[in-house]
């Protein structure tokens, strides 16, 4: 500890001497700065879910020469079955002689992300349910990491301001940030976006947002590591709500935050801001009042307005099988409209051969673009605001629509709402909040 | 052979026409015009106050009512509310109609308008009633709370339109002076052509009961809390966002083909004297030409934010629906009987809302199904649709069930 401060201070005063511009700036390996071409990379995960396990895949489907060499989660069998999918050689050949996670960099606890972030690497991948972001993103920006970091961002202000100040800190590092919010790296969206800010639509004068969708719940899938469909007696809240991780607000936000960000995030993007103000409407229509279904919402629709009057429709909601689907953007403008990735090159109708090809596939395009990022192949790549200001968008609309109060920019940006626990153990008291009921929730 | 006189009389272009009283056919001139009141609500006694207040040598002959207290509280605020126009206000006691089949005793009286304002799942079977007696109507909206209702509504309308009565609705913005030079503005092209529109009813609940009387069977309570349950108000987004909705479908010409809506019970209490409405619904409507109307209503408690209002956004500028267009002289919800009143003497133009209110009221059914069902549906499946909440027998004692709080996924659209 002692040590790691007396050098950075070292560099540091390296750094101020040989450039005004890069007074803070700040990085562990100075050879990875932008610009290093094509080092080596080391890479370790945080988070062994299934996004996490596919996010490894991605990064090392779409690069070369770099390697995952270290692993944590909360769980020894999540991280495991992730270690045993990604070592699939059948399914994924051309991964596995990088793929170097020896048994001593596999980290199990709360405090795996920190062990992680201590070995020698140089990316972090931040993949563990959202609540856990802002203090794994924090430390890894301490420790100087590039970060692939999956949406949301936070699951209340609180959380989203301290993300907001280290997206700040890796800003001045130049450290790479690069979000799941994979729209943001899809050819045609990119393409599309680009054109309608070019003027393709016209003026922008009505945006919509939508994932309706279907449920998700962990304590119904196949690999649920409890008695089916049921929580284990010996869980302490703690284990059983990480398990079953998207029924509790503290960590998965609600879906309005957790999924529904990247079309949200899409209609930012489009208009190069954030909405000024909300308000929402939701509730549990089908969601039985029972301990797995925790408390989050199964539906909210929020109105949102921009600063310049335009609104953002936006419906989200996770129904039964059997009810409408859909999933999509939509702008319309004076000179016509676009699902913001109907004027790219490649369009819809090229999505099976665009996933054929694995450098078009959006999701391994994000790790193209960080990697490019970090080596100087590519330009600067830094999303920790924009989708920190989108993750906050989010919790704005569900804040709305949980107290039935209108709520603002400037209203979020100061709520005082703070779900983290203040301490971490398996067996961990963590009592659920109840549903929350407009008129009686209160929003601080 | 009176029938066949008339007839004769009124030419060939008439051969559907039938009256009660030939010579108040549209243009009669100022003779006076007898009303009788079905539904003595606080709706309806407002709405004679209205009709009176606006109109000359117009008079009340009539009430109607399942609840004799209702009746004679409505005669009393009358009275009470307005001296000036006691004078016209000349229903006699055996005017006074109490009970299921009240409205048929009035209809089949000397009255040449009826006011239908009772809750509106009544609204179908008393309409059809009010056009084949050959009424001129005022007609508060919602017309209906089921598509088979809003059917046997539309075939009542279009009867009504053969015998040129008037029918005009309690959607009062049709009468208001501001929204009509404003869709008058918008149809010459003064905000462009329309790309998006918005309505918000977003209120605070409406109860007409505290608690059940325990003397009182199903029926007599859901009627004395008719708000709360399914079949008598169709829920807020048919009773009360309708008003948005109409506005929306008149801006636009037309009715949207398909919704996706959502909704739930977020406060609400799962308690009877909540019954087995919605507290919450957002829609997502679009019209022939891809518009969409983003629609959102509830009803919660108080402290939470409120507004109602809506906004048509077109290439070249956008409205609220009023601020394009002056205030009229007189408060809408008197307007609409001046307008009724002359359409039936001949002053003014033919008012037949009927079928318009229909169909708004359909778009509104179209949207509570699809977020009680959790399906898109088609303007075509609501058409098609055999729901039918009416109850099929009328006592003060009836047993009947509530249905429970729908459940998307669960909920059956039929």
């Amino acid at each position: 500890m002692e040590q790691q401060d007396s050098k950075s201070v070292s560099r540091r005063s390296f750094l101020k001497g040989s450039a005004a511009g890069a007074s803070s700036f700040l990085i562990i390996k100075p050879e990875l700065v932008r610009g290093a071409g094509k080092e080596k990379l080391k890479a370790g995960l945080v988070g062994c879910g299934g996004r996490g396990t596919q996010a490894i895949i991605d990064l090392l489907t779409g690069t070369e020469n770099v390697e995952v060499v270290a692993m944590g989660d909360l769980f020894e069998d999540r991280l495991e079955q992730s270690l045993r999918r990604i070592r699939d050689a059948q399914k994924f050949p051309k991964i596995q002689d990088r793929i170097k996670v020896d048994p001593e960099h596999r980290f199990v606890g709360f405090d795996a992300y920190k062990k992680v972030l201590a070995s020698d690497i140089d990316i972090v991948m931040l993949c563990t349910p959202p609540g856990y972001r802002p203090e794994h993103f924090e430390a890894a920006i301490e420790a100087r990491k590039h970060v692939f970091c999956e949406k949301p961002f936070g699951t209340d202000p609180v959380g989203v301001r301290r993300f907001m100040a280290a997206a700040k800190k890796s800003e001045e590092l130049k450290l790479t940030v690069v979000s799941g919010a994979q729209r943001r790296f899809a050819r045609d969206y990119q393409e599309t976006i680009e054109k309608i800010q070019n003027g393709a639509i016209g003026e922008v004068l009505a945006t919509y947002a939508y994932w309706v969708g279907s449920p998700v719940l962990q304590f119904l899938s196949p690999n649920w590591p409890g008695p089916k469909g049921q929580r284990d007696p010996r869980w302490g809240d703690m284990t059983w709500q990480n398990r079953n991780w998207y029924s509790f607000v503290w960590l998965c936000g609600d879906q309005v935050v957790e999924q529904h960000i990247h079309n949200i995030d899409v209609c930012n993007w489009v208009m190069g801001t954030h909405p000024v103000k909300v308000v929402a409407s939701g509730g549990v229509a089908w969601r039985p009042r029972e301990e797995p279904y925790g408390n989050i919402y199964d539906h909210l629709s929020a109105d949102f307005e921009y600063p310049n009057g335009v609104r953002m429709s936006s419906y989200c909601r996770q129904y039964p099988r059997g009810c409408a689907q859909n999933v999509s953007e939509l702008v319309v403008g004076t000179k016509g409209r676009s699902n913001c990735h109907d004027m790219g090159s490649g369009t819809r109708q090229d999505v099976r051969q665009r996933f054929q090809d694995p450098l078009e596939n959006p999701y391994v395009r994000e790790h193209v673009a960080m990697v490019n990022s970090i080596r100087g192949d590519g330009p600067y790549v830094n999303h920790a605001m924009a989708v920190a200001e989108s993750t906050m968008t989010c919790i704005m609309a569900r804040e709305a629509a949980y107290s039935g109060l209108e709520i603002t920019w400037d209203m979020i940006m100061n709520s005082k709402l703070d779900l983290y626990p203040k301490a971490f153990d398996y067996d961990a008291k963590v009592e659920v909040p109840p549903l929350p009921v407009p008129g009686q929730y209160k929003f601080i | 052979m009176d029938k066949l006189s008339r007839r004769q009389l009124m030419g060939a272009g008439a051969s559907t026409f039938l009256i009660v009283r030939p010579q108040l056919v549209r243009g009669a001139g100022a003779e006076l015009l007898k009303a009788g009141l079905v539904g003595c609500g606080g709706r309806g006694t407002q709405a004679v106050l209205d009709l009176l207040s606006g109109t000359e040598n117009v008079e009340v002959v009539a009430m109607a009512d399942i609840f004799e207290d209702k009746l004679e509280q409505s005669l009393a605020r009358l009275r009470q509310k307005r001296p000036d126009l006691a004078s016209r206000i000349k229903v006699d006691p055996d005017k006074r109609f109490v009970g299921f089949d009240a409205y048929k005793k009035l209809i089949a009286t000397d009255v040449d308008i009826v006011m239908l304002c009772t809750p509106p799942g009544y609204r179908p079977e008393h309409f059809e009633a009010a056009i084949n007696a050959g009424k001129h109507v005022f007609c508060e909206k919602p017309i209906a709370t089921d598509p088979v209702g809003v059917r046997r509504f539309m075939e009542a309308v279009k009867k009504a339109e053969e015998k040129k009565l008037t029918v005009v609705s309690g959607a009062q913005r049709r009468s208001q002076q501001e929204y009509i030079e404003t869709v008058d503005k918008i149809r010459n092209g003064a905000i462009g052509e329309i790309v998006a529109l918005y309505s918000n009813y977003l209120s605070g609940p409406v109860m007409h009961a505290k608690a059940r009387d325990p003397k009182w069977g199903d029926m007599e309570w859901q009627h004395r809390n008719w708000y709360s349950f399914l079949w008598i108000c169709g829920d807020q987004i048919v009773e009360q966002h309708f008003h948005n909705i109409d506005f929306m479908n008149w801006v636009m010409g037309t009715h949207p083909v398909r919704v996706v809506a959502s909704g739930g019970a977020a406060w609400r209490p799962r308690e009877e004297l909540y019954g087995n409405i919605y507290d919450h619904m957002s829609s997502d409507f679009v019209y022939p030409n891809g518009v969409h109307l983003s629609s959102h209503c509830r009803q919660y408690p108080q402290g939470c934010f409120r507004k109602v209002d809506d906004l048509i956004v077109g290439t070249k500028g956008r409205t609220n629906g009023l601020d394009l267009g002056t205030k009229g002289p007189v408060s809408p919800y008197v307007q609409e009987h001046i307008n009724m009143v002359k359409s039936i003497r001949g002053e003014g133009p033919y008012l037949n809302h009927g079928m318009a209110v229909a169909e708004s009221t359909m778009t509104c059914i179209m949207a509570r199904e699809s977020a009680y069902s959790g399906l898109e549906i088609t303007w075509d499946m609501i058409m098609n649709s055999k729901q039918d909440l009416q109850p099929k027998a009328f006592d003060y004692k009836l047993a009947m069930e509530v249905p429970p709080l729908p459940v998307p996924g669960q909920y059956k659209f039929i």
